[in-house]
Protein backbone atom coordinates (compact mmCIF):
# COMPACT_ATOMS: atom_id res chain seq x y z
CA UNK A 1 0.00 0.00 0.00
CA UNK A 2 2.64 2.22 0.71
CA UNK A 3 5.30 1.08 -1.68
CA UNK A 4 6.85 3.49 -3.99
CA UNK A 5 4.25 2.37 -7.22
CA UNK A 6 1.29 0.16 -7.54
CA UNK A 7 1.15 -3.75 -8.23
CA UNK A 8 0.00 -3.81 -12.35
CA UNK A 9 -0.43 -6.73 -14.57
CA UNK A 10 -0.09 -6.29 -18.41
CA UNK A 11 -1.59 -8.01 -21.67
CA UNK A 12 0.43 -11.11 -22.70
CA UNK A 13 2.14 -8.80 -25.86
CA UNK A 14 3.10 -6.12 -23.15
CA UNK A 15 1.06 -3.27 -24.68
CA UNK A 16 -1.79 -2.89 -21.96
CA UNK A 17 -0.88 -2.52 -18.11
CA UNK A 18 -3.49 -2.42 -15.65
CA UNK A 19 -3.99 -0.84 -11.92
CA UNK A 20 -5.70 -0.35 -9.26
CA UNK A 21 -5.82 3.31 -7.15
CA UNK A 22 -6.20 3.09 -4.10
CA UNK A 23 -6.87 6.34 -1.64
CA UNK A 24 -9.03 5.50 1.67
CA UNK A 25 -12.10 3.07 0.21
CA UNK A 26 -12.03 4.44 -3.23
CA UNK A 27 -10.46 2.43 -5.77
CA UNK A 28 -9.99 3.57 -9.44
CA UNK A 29 -9.42 1.53 -12.18
CA UNK A 30 -6.07 2.51 -14.64
CA UNK A 31 -5.25 1.54 -18.13
CA UNK A 32 -1.60 2.35 -19.31
CA UNK A 33 -2.00 1.37 -22.64
CA UNK A 34 0.94 1.79 -25.39
CA UNK A 35 -0.26 2.49 -29.16
CA UNK A 36 1.85 2.42 -32.41
CA UNK A 37 2.32 5.55 -34.30
CA UNK A 38 3.26 5.84 -37.85
CA UNK A 39 6.29 7.05 -36.81
CA UNK A 40 8.87 4.18 -37.42
CA UNK A 41 9.30 1.95 -33.90
CA UNK A 42 7.74 4.92 -31.84
CA UNK A 43 4.67 4.68 -29.94
CA UNK A 44 2.24 6.69 -27.78
CA UNK A 45 1.69 5.97 -23.89
CA UNK A 46 -2.09 6.50 -22.76
CA UNK A 47 -3.48 6.57 -19.32
CA UNK A 48 -6.72 6.50 -18.67
CA UNK A 49 -9.24 5.89 -15.72
CA UNK A 50 -11.63 2.77 -16.66
CA UNK A 51 -15.16 4.09 -15.43
CA UNK A 52 -17.69 1.55 -13.35
CA UNK A 53 -19.39 1.59 -17.57
CA UNK A 54 -16.46 0.00 -19.21
CA UNK A 55 -15.68 3.26 -20.79
CA UNK A 56 -12.69 5.05 -20.02
CA UNK A 57 -11.87 8.76 -19.21
CA UNK A 58 -8.28 9.76 -20.45
CA UNK A 59 -8.34 13.22 -17.91
CA UNK A 60 -9.11 11.93 -14.24
CA UNK A 61 -8.87 13.84 -10.74
CA UNK A 62 -6.04 12.35 -9.14
CA UNK A 63 -6.05 12.64 -5.56
CA UNK A 64 -3.81 14.41 -2.99
CA UNK A 65 -1.13 12.00 -1.89
CA UNK A 66 -2.01 9.85 -5.12
CA UNK A 67 -1.25 11.52 -8.20
CA UNK A 68 2.98 10.13 -7.46
CA UNK A 69 1.94 6.59 -6.58
CA UNK A 70 0.18 6.44 -9.81
CA UNK A 71 2.78 8.27 -11.86
CA UNK A 72 5.95 6.06 -10.70
CA UNK A 73 3.60 3.05 -11.87
CA UNK A 74 3.26 4.42 -15.28
CA UNK A 75 7.21 4.63 -14.96
CA UNK A 76 7.49 1.35 -14.29
CA UNK A 77 5.27 0.34 -17.11
CA UNK A 78 7.45 2.01 -19.80
CA UNK A 79 10.76 -0.12 -17.86
CA UNK A 80 8.34 -3.28 -18.67
CA UNK A 81 6.93 -2.02 -22.06
CA UNK A 82 10.56 -0.93 -23.70
CA UNK A 83 12.23 -4.18 -21.54
CA UNK A 84 10.13 -6.01 -24.62
CA UNK A 85 11.35 -3.65 -27.30
CA UNK A 86 14.56 -2.64 -27.26
CA UNK A 87 14.34 -0.49 -30.06
CA UNK A 88 11.23 1.26 -29.64
CA UNK A 89 10.80 4.90 -28.07
CA UNK A 90 7.72 5.64 -25.84
CA UNK A 91 6.18 9.51 -26.68
CA UNK A 92 3.84 11.13 -24.14
CA UNK A 93 2.18 14.14 -23.44
CA UNK A 94 -0.31 15.09 -21.30
CA UNK A 95 -4.29 15.42 -22.24
CA UNK A 96 -3.64 19.18 -20.89
CA UNK A 97 -0.40 21.39 -20.49
CA UNK A 98 -1.55 20.62 -16.77
CA UNK A 99 -1.37 17.55 -16.92
CA UNK A 100 2.29 17.37 -19.26
CA UNK A 101 3.67 19.52 -16.31
CA UNK A 102 2.64 16.79 -14.11
CA UNK A 103 3.92 13.93 -16.07
CA UNK A 104 7.26 16.32 -15.87
CA UNK A 105 7.39 16.68 -11.88
CA UNK A 106 7.10 12.88 -11.90
CA UNK A 107 10.04 12.51 -14.29
CA UNK A 108 12.12 14.81 -12.56
CA UNK A 109 11.44 12.34 -9.59
CA UNK A 110 11.87 9.17 -10.88
CA UNK A 111 14.90 10.58 -13.22
CA UNK A 112 17.68 9.70 -11.28
CA UNK A 113 16.68 5.74 -11.42
CA UNK A 114 16.42 5.54 -14.83
CA UNK A 115 18.95 7.82 -16.62
CA UNK A 116 21.45 5.20 -16.83
CA UNK A 117 19.42 3.18 -18.44
CA UNK A 118 17.21 5.45 -20.69
CA UNK A 119 17.56 8.26 -22.79
CA UNK A 120 15.14 10.90 -22.02
CA UNK A 121 14.36 13.95 -24.38
CA UNK A 122 11.91 16.71 -24.08
CA UNK A 123 9.91 18.18 -27.23
CA UNK A 124 9.90 21.87 -27.79
CA UNK A 125 9.17 24.19 -30.40
CA UNK A 126 9.68 21.46 -33.26
CA UNK A 127 12.96 20.06 -31.75
CA UNK A 128 14.29 17.54 -29.15
CA UNK A 129 16.65 18.08 -26.87
CA UNK A 130 17.79 16.19 -24.01
CA UNK A 131 16.00 16.67 -20.84
CA UNK A 132 16.45 19.72 -18.83
CA UNK A 133 14.31 19.68 -15.45
CA UNK A 134 13.14 23.06 -14.95
CA UNK A 135 12.40 23.04 -18.81
CA UNK A 136 8.33 23.32 -19.86
CA UNK A 137 7.95 20.70 -22.61
CA UNK A 138 5.46 19.32 -25.17
CA UNK A 139 5.73 16.12 -25.08
CA UNK A 140 8.80 13.60 -23.83
CA UNK A 141 10.57 10.68 -25.81
CA UNK A 142 12.20 7.77 -23.75
CA UNK A 143 13.95 5.09 -24.79
CA UNK A 144 16.47 2.75 -24.01
CA UNK A 145 20.43 3.82 -24.02
CA UNK A 146 21.75 1.31 -26.68
CA UNK A 147 24.90 -0.37 -26.05
CA UNK A 148 28.01 0.05 -27.87
CA UNK A 149 29.89 -3.20 -28.98
CA UNK B 1 -7.16 55.63 -3.68
CA UNK B 2 -8.90 52.05 -4.54
CA UNK B 3 -8.53 50.44 -7.92
CA UNK B 4 -12.08 50.52 -9.47
CA UNK B 5 -12.71 46.26 -9.65
CA UNK B 6 -13.83 46.33 -13.35
CA UNK B 7 -10.87 47.55 -14.79
CA UNK B 8 -9.25 44.01 -13.44
CA UNK B 9 -8.67 41.63 -15.82
CA UNK B 10 -10.09 38.23 -14.99
CA UNK B 11 -7.32 35.44 -15.23
CA UNK B 12 -8.28 33.10 -18.03
CA UNK B 13 -8.30 29.67 -16.37
CA UNK B 14 -7.57 26.39 -18.96
CA UNK B 15 -9.80 23.89 -17.60
CA UNK B 16 -9.29 20.20 -18.44
CA UNK B 17 -12.67 18.71 -20.33
CA UNK B 18 -12.77 15.07 -19.60
CA UNK B 19 -12.82 13.30 -22.92
CA UNK B 20 -14.10 9.70 -22.67
CA UNK B 21 -13.67 7.10 -25.08
CA UNK B 22 -15.44 3.62 -25.45
CA UNK B 23 -12.55 1.67 -24.83
CA UNK B 24 -8.95 1.64 -23.87
CA UNK B 25 -8.15 0.78 -27.27
CA UNK B 26 -9.45 3.91 -28.36
CA UNK B 27 -8.32 6.49 -26.34
CA UNK B 28 -4.86 4.70 -27.28
CA UNK B 29 -5.34 5.25 -30.84
CA UNK B 30 -6.69 8.82 -30.06
CA UNK B 31 -3.16 9.61 -27.95
CA UNK B 32 -1.50 7.92 -31.10
CA UNK B 33 -2.84 10.42 -33.38
CA UNK B 34 -2.40 13.33 -30.69
CA UNK B 35 1.59 12.41 -30.69
CA UNK B 36 1.71 12.23 -34.42
CA UNK B 37 0.13 15.95 -35.31
CA UNK B 38 2.29 17.33 -32.71
CA UNK B 39 5.73 15.56 -33.90
CA UNK B 40 4.36 16.27 -37.38
CA UNK B 41 7.42 18.87 -39.06
CA UNK B 42 9.74 18.03 -36.07
CA UNK B 43 13.59 18.29 -36.73
CA UNK B 44 14.39 14.61 -36.49
CA UNK B 45 18.30 15.53 -36.69
CA UNK B 46 17.74 16.33 -33.00
CA UNK B 47 16.03 13.02 -32.06
CA UNK B 48 18.52 10.63 -30.60
CA UNK B 49 18.33 6.69 -31.89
Amino acid sequence: MDGPYYDFTASDDATVFWFKSTNGDKIIEKEVRYTATFLPDMYSLALVDVLSDGTVSDVSRPRQGDVEKVLATVIQTIHTFLATRPTATVAFAGSTDARTRLYQIAIVRELSKVESAFVLQGYLNGAFENFVPGTVYAAFAIRLKQSKS
Amino acid sequence: MKTAISSKKRPVIKSETPKNYKSGKEAGEAKARQIEKLFDGADWTTFKK
